[in-house]
């Protein structure tokens, strides 16, 4: 409930009967409480995501684990490392995750090897 | 057999031949002998030790992955994963990290690579903000902090 005082219009939810002019500015005011309060709930339900995230075991994993996983990202030709435009955007990409990825891609050094870079100027 | 007592004190008794597939319970045994005194593993919960054997128990007889090759230097870093390995992956994010976490604590090598290739294959092509999303992590970079970084790696962008 809105808290207005004013005609019931609840009798207009289960019909087809249009409103009364009188009646309209009720059904807009309950719309705007009922856009409010959904918003409010998408705020909680975001809370409530955050705080589950603090719980979560992948705040756990150890910065040398965190780059175990990223070397099974490092890109392979013929059994070389080699690390394109693409690779080398993608390890920028995990270092910008968070301060903790940030570090785990600067520890993992085997990360940063293997890097292909095509210069730009021919001597 | 061996006891293990996990972090919610639940008593698993386990084939030795199963358990060594962890190194960190295999160096204990060999180390402290035999015992009746269970091996106490307060980083583990008996949900977690219950996948963790599962995969023991499954890959129970096969020869143990030597502990000193890196599969880095030899080339064997593809993203690959055996049908039963996925099949076992098949678990929510919670338990993934968890049976990494494990993996990592009992030292069962080939666990944690399937453990992290698994991740790795979720990760593969998301951006910074789709793996924020994917894992639910706090992007903790504040604005000054996040366009230094993409100023030290702008070189990273070059082609």
């Amino acid at each position: 409930m809105s808290g207005h005082e004013g005609p019931s219009i609840y009798h207009l939810l289960d019909s087809n009967v249009p409103p009364k002019p009188v009646e309209i500015p009720f059904v807009e005011s309950r719309i705007l409480d009922l856009v409010h309060r959904i918003s409010e709930l998408r705020k909680l339900e975001q809370e409530l995501e955050r705080h589950r995230a603090i719980l979560s075991p992948v705040r756990r994993i150890p910065g040398e684990v965190l780059g175990h996983i990223f070397t099974f990202l490092q890109p392979f030709e013929n059994g070389e490392k080699v690390r394109t435009a693409d690779g080398r955007k993608e390890l920028v990409g995990l270092s910008l995750v968070c301060k903790l990825w940030h570090d785990a891609t600067l520890c993992t050094h085997g990360l940063w090897t293997g890097l292909q870079i095509k210069p730009r100027h021919t001597i | 057999m061996v006891l293990l007592l996990t972090s919610d004190n639940e008593m698993f008794s386990v084939a030795e031949d199963v358990i060594k597939r962890s190194a960190y319970i295999k160096n204990m045994l060999e180390d402290v002998g035999e015992s009746d005194l269970p091996i106490p593993l307060p980083n583990v919960e008996s949900n977690v030790l219950v996948k963790i054997l599962e995969y023991c128990e499954h890959y129970r007889g096969e020869p143990l992955p030597a502990s000193d090759v890196d599969p880095a230097e030899i080339g064997d870093r593809s993203l690959d994963i055996a049908d039963w390995d996925q099949k076992y992956m098949a678990v929510d994010q919670e338990m993934l990290f968890e049976i990494i976490l494990a993996a990592n604590y009992l030292d069962i090598k080939s666990l944690l690579d399937v453990g992290c290739k698994t991740v790795a294959k979720m990760m593969k092509g998301k951006s910074s903000e789709e793996i924020r999303t994917l894992f639910n992590i706090a992007n903790d970079f504040t604005p000054e902090e996040e366009a230094q970084i993409r100023k030290e790696n702008a070189w990273a962008e070059c082609r």
